[in-house]
């Protein structure tokens, strides 16, 4: 258990921070550009949805960055530890992070009087950033590069954008702008499938 | 060409060079004659600094350096006549080795007509003439050094700075590659840097010890062979008394035999009756070098 | 000479580095999955039932569509913005409101009480009750002002109160005739869609639509490629052997970009031959003399810029960083431009807006109208672009010499860089 704590404990020192400072300017940034009060559930889900889960994107898919140098990662794969387990710690705590700043998001809604189902909208927002993250996650891991990591899930917020679910169905981004929250299921349950498979091919491809 | 020739030099006066707090190098005076030179010093001691502020890669806090006469900080006609080897040296691991030589000539100003004669020359040199269409992630170790070689002296450059140059090379590539720069220092001045002291012993006259960020040696091979002459000491002790020898000399090597142990250890004056004076190599001339420096702290 | 060699050198790199075609397979699944095939437009024919909705030009139409807006919002005392695409709620204080209401009164003559009494009058009016027994409000509420009110002064009001509500409202200026909805007849649609076949020569039209699309992605492709290029130095630990050359920045760092942008831009000029091969199938068919050329000279002067100023804005960062830190800034950027741009997408008011829209193949009065706003608009990002590329070689030239380390001086100087 120390172990873990251990890895967590380095891991929130050294490799969240730039991240995490970059998604709190993001959120900060918003009472600029966004209103944040009394805003119906159409325009509080376009917010939560298209704007509040980009910290998907930035939190989620580096979790992989700090063996980005070759030489580190073949270092540490000849440790007894395994890299799942880091990887899987990473993520929770990324996870839990963001949870903490989408619920504070939440909460400064609710006090500017807008009008929501909270723990639905809640989940939500967590499950299309789940759904982006993993998928960073999985094109990360497959290409080695972090870039295509970011560019794969901005394509997929791009074609949810442009057609909604003609071609994405149920795993459309922003169905709760559309008023269905119950298809954000799907999404949750793809994300944090794209979570696993993400650090399931990482670990493959350090290992052979 | 011969009056070319005795231009050939490196002038260092004063060269200071501060990382913040930290100071790389103090008070640098150097003058580096053509031929190989060899820079030795313990890790951290600012070989690399010292490189890099030649090769123009780092910006000197103090002090002048002129190479060839040109001054370091007209830094496009010194990459004129310098090549250069990092210690990590890698090209785009998706190239081919002569597509990095050819890419690496384009941006040294070769024209295409040179490039195409000149590189299969080198790479013929440093024996990769047959491994010219591998692609750099799949050479070896001592092949990327020697890649590095070809394309440090690409543009038949006066001076070659060439950074610990040996370091993850097995014996047989290491006497190859001494043997290749030695090769190359017929008409130029090569830089070498490094914390084995054999590869200066081998290979180089001209010395320059460096610790802490000083100059603490600078002369022959022989010269420091001579400071240390008659301070090298021989015996044949029991393993029991070792680690009280340790305490009291510096041990330069040691060569254990069954239970008894034969050291080889410096000392300024006749040590114990058993002891006897012996011949000193390279690297017993540098460890008492650096313990007379231990000294003086 | 050595430029050019330069740049067949990074251009071959690129054609075999994954990141293209990543970038390629973005650009064009965009582009099917958005646009795909092409909807060619018919002409109009007379009897329709409907032809069609635009903004009015009438301006007397416009006046009383934005009072009945403003005085709705006054009523409820439910102000809202969007200045970047995003209904934004605004606040009045009691001295702001007093000023909405003073402004009200002017335009309209008439004072709170009787636009209350007006409002709700209108409210009952409109309100019809659905088949499942709901009652909802049809049309808009419309507020005539006052005789001798000139439309300069109303503009001028409008303002205003745009102002006061920290602009993107809807009282803006530009948006004033967004106010006025009113339904196309024949003859609108008709003189639209002879636009379109006679000053477009067809093509045209299809070419800004093309151009609209690939506008959106491209004002973020670009910063991948841009990004990775960047970081591929450091990563394949070759930047010293490459600073020691006797290359200069200016020529090694603009060979890298234009190279650079000169294979961006081709997938887009070969994916733009889709659509203008429907376009082409269609009028050789239907006797219209069509330009072959135009998606290429539209690609050509509204897409390059933004190439231009993405790529450029991505290497800059990435050189003074060495960090993936431009896809951030360049993701915000692209979802401002994207979002504010929602209100005019059919074209016109194109602003400073990185990505102009022109949404509509039949929008050619409205571009032309507005023509002069986005040549100049595009003037300004090519030589934004530039600056930003001399930024590069000045940044790039410091850094060669041992200068601007801001990932720290040891840490950049370290031998093992043990984390990235």
């Amino acid at each position: 258990m120390e172990k873990y704590m251990q890895i967590g404990k380095y891991n929130l020192k050294y490799n969240i921070p730039p991240h995490f400072i970059i998604s709190v300017l993001l959120l900060l940034c918003s009472p600029l550009i966004l209103g944040l009060g009394n805003l119906n559930r159409f325009d509080t889900a376009k917010i939560l949805e298209m704007y509040v889960a980009l910290v998907g994107i930035i939190m989620i898919t580096p979790v992989f960055l700090p063996e980005h140098n070759k030489d580190i990662r073949d270092l540490l794969s000849t440790k007894a530890f395994n890299m799942a387990v880091v990887y899987g710690i990473r993520v929770l705590q990324a996870v839990v992070l963001v949870m903490i700043m989408v619920s504070i998001f939440i909460a400064v809604l609710k006090m500017g009087n807008c009008d929501f189902p909270t723990i639905p909208y809640f989940f939500g927002t967590m499950a299309g950033i789940l759904a982006i993250g993993g998928t960073g996650m999985v094109f990360y891991a497959l290409t080695d590069q972090v870039v295509v990591g970011y560019m794969i899930p901005l394509l997929y917020y791009l074609i949810s954008y442009g057609t909604k679910d003609k071609y994405l169905g149920k795993l459309y981004l922003f169905s709760m702008s559309d008023g269905r929250v119950s298809d954000k299921l799907y999404l949750a349950i793809v994300g944090i499938l794209f979570i696993g498979l993400g650090i399931w091919i990482r670990c493959r491809k350090t290992r052979c | 060409m011969k009056d070319k020739k005795s231009e050939i030099k490196i002038v260092i006066q004063n060269l200071s060079k501060r990382y913040g707090k930290k100071q790389a190098l103090k008070d640098v005076n150097l003058t580096i004659p053509a031929g190989m030179f060899g820079l030795l010093g313990p890790n951290g001691a600012g070989k690399t600094t010292l490189m890099k502020t030649l090769a123009t890669l780092l910006k000197k806090n103090q002090g002048s350096v002129h190479i060839c006469g040109i001054p370091v900080e007209n830094a496009s006609e010194i990459r004129r006549i310098t090549g250069y080897l990092p210690q990590e040296f890698s090209m785009y691991p998706n190239m081919t080795v002569y597509e990095a030589m050819d890419y690496l000539g384009v941006l040294s100003g070769l024209d295409s007509e040179l490039r195409k004669s000149k590189i299969p020359v080198l790479l013929d040199q440093v024996n990769l003439l047959d491994d010219k269409m591998k692609r750099v992630k799949a050479l070896s170790g001592g092949m990327k050094r020697r890649l590095g070689i070809a394309q440090a002296i690409l543009h038949d450059p006066e001076i070659l700075i060439v950074d610990e140059p040996t370091a993850g090379l097995d014996p047989e590539e290491r006497v190859r590659f001494r043997n290749l720069l030695c090769e190359i220092a017929e008409d130029r001045i090569v830089i070498l840097s490094t914390h084995i002291v054999g590869d200066i012993e081998a290979t180089c006259e001209n010395i320059a010890v460096l610790n802490e960020g000083q100059i603490i040696f600078n002369g022959t091979v022989t010269q420091l062979l001579e400071r240390a002459d008659g301070k090298v000491y021989m015996a044949d002790i029991s393993r029991k008394e070792l680690s009280d020898l340790k305490e009291e000399y510096k041990v330069t090597s040691m060569l254990s035999m069954g239970n008894n142990v034969s050291v080889r250890f410096i000392s300024e004056d006749t040590p114990f009756l058993s002891a006897s004076s012996c011949e000193p190599g390279v690297e017993d001339a540098y460890m008492y070098l650096m313990q007379e420096k231990e000294v003086e702290l | 000479m050595r430029f050019m060699s330069l740049w067949i050198h990074e251009c071959r790199q690129t054609v075999k580095s994954l990141i293209f075609y990543f970038y390629v397979a973005f650009v064009a699944i965009f582009f099917l999955t958005n646009m795909g095939s092409v909807n060619i437009r018919k002409e109009p024919v007379p009897g329709q039932e409907s032809y069609g909705t635009k903004h009015s030009d009438d301006p007397l139409k416009v006046m009383s569509c934005t009072l009945g807006s403003l005085e709705e919002a006054y009523y409820h005392d439910h102000f809202q913005t969007s200045p970047v695409g995003f209904t934004k709620h605004v606040q009045l204080s009691d001295e702001e409101k007093a000023e909405i209401n003073q402004i009200l009164e002017d335009m309209t003559g008439m004072d709170e009480t009787q636009r209350q009494n007006n409002y709700e009058k209108q409210v009952q009016e409109n309100t019809i009750q659905l088949d499942n027994g709901a009652y909802t409000q049809v049309g808009v509420i419309e507020l005539e002002s006052a005789p001798g009110v000139g439309y300069e002064q109303f503009v001028e009001n409008m303002e205003r109160v745009d102002a006061i509500l920290g602009g993107g409202s809807s009282y803006a200026e530009k948006r004033l005739s967004s106010n006025a909805s009113v339904d196309m007849t024949y003859e609108d649609a008709l003189e639209q869609y002879q636009n379109l076949v006679e000053k477009d020569r067809f093509t045209g039209g299809y070419a800004r639509l093309f151009c609209d699309y690939m506008g959106i992605v491209l004002g973020i492709a670009p910063i991948f490629m841009a990004v990775t290029r960047g970081l591929r130095d450091r990563r394949s630990r070759m930047q010293d052997v490459v600073y020691i050359r006797s290359v200069s920045s200016a020529t090694l760092i603009l060979s890298r970009y234009l190279a650079m942008v000169f294979m961006m831009v081709l997938p887009v000029i070969l994916l733009s031959f889709l659509p203008l091969t429907q376009c082409l199938l269609y009028t050789n068919g239907a006797g219209i003399s069509a330009d072959v050329l135009a998606f290429l000279k539209y690609s050509l002067w509204i897409l390059v810029p933004e190439i231009l100023v993405v790529s450029a804005v991505g290497m800059m960062l990435t050189e003074l960083t060495q960090t993936a830190l431009a896809i951030a800034v360049q993701v915000f950027w692209w979802f401002l431009s994207l979002f504010s741009g929602v209100s005019d997408i059919y074209g016109g008011n194109y602003g400073w807006n990185l990505i102009p829209r022109n949404n509509s193949v039949l929008n050619y009065q409205k571009y032309v109208e507005d023509l002069n706003q986005l040549v100049t608009n595009r003037i300004f990002y090519t030589f934004l672009a530039f600056a930003f590329v001399i930024l590069t070689v000045l940044i790039y030239e410091r850094k060669r010499k041992g200068g601007l380390d801001i990932r720290g001086k040891i840490h950049a100087n370290r031998k093992i860089q043990s984390k990235i």
